[in-house]
């Protein structure tokens, strides 16, 4: 979160749109308690964002490729889905409705960017969204075995991880490090990612036996 | 096309690597496939993760995945550093609204509420406790087994949490057994090695090497606890902390006691969600032999199961028990 204090003034202005709707209440004289409280519905909308981010954040990845770019989406959609949230209808779900917002964050911030159109077309990106939101609570959580899989890769694979993952490298860059070529580093990632997942789907497995 | 060719697609879009034409035929199997789409949501999902563990290892957070915990159940809910920009835009916020004007004990307060919050949330938390300052008898030979009667320190010792009043505290020999204490909320416990286990309906009868206790400050309760920092302590906020040494990623709740008993500086670093990822406790005065300083490092947040804070869940069915 740290593009959150930096130096744009846009999104200054912005966090002022997001505090002007958040309602707050001031109560009592003592400092404590003149400070501003954040009302029951800010709650609710921070609990749903919580849980819906994860998903929210793979959708958004999927549309947008560069993780920088990402990032700054990313940061987009929570300030609507806040600001916008009076407008969501709780009998519906909420993840399918962040999905939307997000659909249009990601429109708007690629017009904002000169790139006027998404990798994928309308089809292939309500099917995207259809299956965003039919991952499961115990799916996500499947995914939190990912730290201790990745604790038993080989170093080299390890080492390609850190590279494209904790550095931003696509493949190309890392294959001037690791003196291979591009493709190779690909391939190398794939069969990594093959790892991890039947490592969580065993970890997964053997926990559900238990 | 076979699922290693579908998959092979889906890598080389997350690698960047397709030409136009494989793209369009990615788009054209998105589009054309629920079951594909579901495909490319599974690896999209573990490529996301995969960035977030790894990023954050980057900047040095600590591993949130240690031996102990990784045995239990696997059942962490989504609360913590992943979410929570809307949090973290708040806490921010309230520290731009009217620029330097906004005094930081405001912003503090404000940002302990919400530490608090996020604290009374029924989620089992778990911590590993690090003595920073031994006191004035300095670093102590560790107890290596359960002979003769002494406990092994806090250095090291995990602290288990749930609530307002569960806890299980594990201290280690340095021959690796345990000596447990805790409490289910009804009763205390405390289990040795070996030899006969504690019942108490004292809950807080074992909970004295809990850093804070003595002090009326619990961090079993780490709601109480925070509250006490309310009362009782001049409040500070930093926003971003980025000196040597602080939580990558967090921001700095600093309580320095104006009055009562306590020790002397509680720093908080809490995310962007409000969640306290290190509490350290300067100035202790717990016992005058007792350490000095300490921190609690949040390992991890998840659901413990239903069992956990009970003793039986610590000890052979067949060990002798002391009802107090």
């Amino acid at each position: 979160m740290a593009r959150l204090g930096g130096e744009q003034p846009g999104i200054f202005i912005r966090f002022r749109v997001i505090l002007s709707s958040l309602r707050l209440s001031t109560l009592g004289s003592d400092l404590s308690r003149q400070v501003p409280i954040m009302d029951d519905k800010t709650r609710q909308a921070a609990r749903a964002w919580t849980l819906a981010q994860p998903v929210v954040s793979a959708f958004v990845h999927s549309l947008v490729h560069d993780f920088g770019d990402r990032d700054d989406v990313l940061q987009e959609v929570a300030v609507a889905v806040i600001e916008s949230f009076d407008r969501y209808d709780a009998a519906r779900p909420f993840v399918g409705w962040a999905l939307g917002v997000a659909r249009n964050q990601v429109g708007l911030y690629l017009r904002r960017r000169g790139r006027d159109r998404l990798v994928f077309d309308a089809a292939a990106v309500d099917q995207l969204a259809v299956a965003f939101e039919s991952v499961t609570n115990d799916e996500l959580h499947a995914l939190d075995h990912l730290r201790s899989c990745m604790q038993q890769l080989e170093a080299r694979a390890r080492r390609l991880c850190e590279l494209r993952y904790g550095r931003d490298l696509k493949p190309a860059a890392i294959a001037d490090i690791v003196e291979t070529s591009a493709n190779a580093v690909a391939k190398a990632l794939q069969r990594v990612r093959e790892q991890l997942r039947e490592c969580i789907e065993r970890k997964t497995s053997a926990g559900l036996a238990q | 096309m076979d699922t290693d060719e579908t998959q092979a697609l889906i890598d080389g879009y997350l690698d960047g690597m397709l030409t136009p034409e494989e793209l369009t035929r990615l788009n054209a199997c998105l589009a054309s496939s629920a079951d594909f789409a579901r495909q490319f949501a599974r690896a999209m999902l573990l490529h996301d993760r995969l960035r977030a563990v790894l990023q954050a290892e980057a900047l040095g957070e600590p591993d949130i995945m240690p031996a102990p915990v990784e045995r239990l159940r696997p059942r962490r809910r989504w609360t913590t550093t992943a979410a929570a920009a809307l949090a973290a835009s708040v806490l921010v916020a309230v520290g731009l609204w009217h620029g330097n004007a906004v005094p930081s004990a405001s912003a503090a307060a404000v940002a302990l509420d919400r530490v608090i919050e996020v604290a009374q949330q029924q989620i089992d938390r778990v911590y590993r406790i690090r003595v920073v300052d031994h006191g004035p008898r300095g670093v102590q030979t560790p107890v290596f087994a359960d002979r003769g009667g002494r406990k092994p320190g806090v250095d090291g010792a995990d602290l288990y949490v749930r609530g307002t009043n569960c806890f299980v505290l594990v201290l280690y020999f340095g021959n690796g057994t345990k000596f447990i204490n805790g409490s289910n909320g009804e009763i205390g416990w405390s289990v040795p090695p070996t030899g006969r286990v504690h019942l108490s309906h004292d809950t807080r009868r074992f909970r004295r090497q809990v850093p804070g206790e003595d002090a009326d400050l619990p961090f079993v309760d780490l709601e109480r606890g925070l509250e006490g920092l309310r009362r009782d302590y001049r409040l500070e906020l930093t926003a971003a902390d980025d000196t040597p040494g602080a939580e990558p990623n967090c921001s700095r709740l600093d309580a320095v006691k104006r009055h009562g008993p306590g020790p002397e500086c509680v720093r908080i670093w809490f995310d962007a969600s409000g969640v306290a990822r290190r509490i350290e406790l300067t100035g202790l005065r717990d016992s005058p032999s007792g350490p000095r300083s300490v921190t609690l490092a949040l390992v991890e947040q998840r659901d413990l199961g239903p069992k956990f804070f009970d003793h039986a869940s610590h000890h052979a069915a067949d060990r002798p028990i002391d009802h107090e």
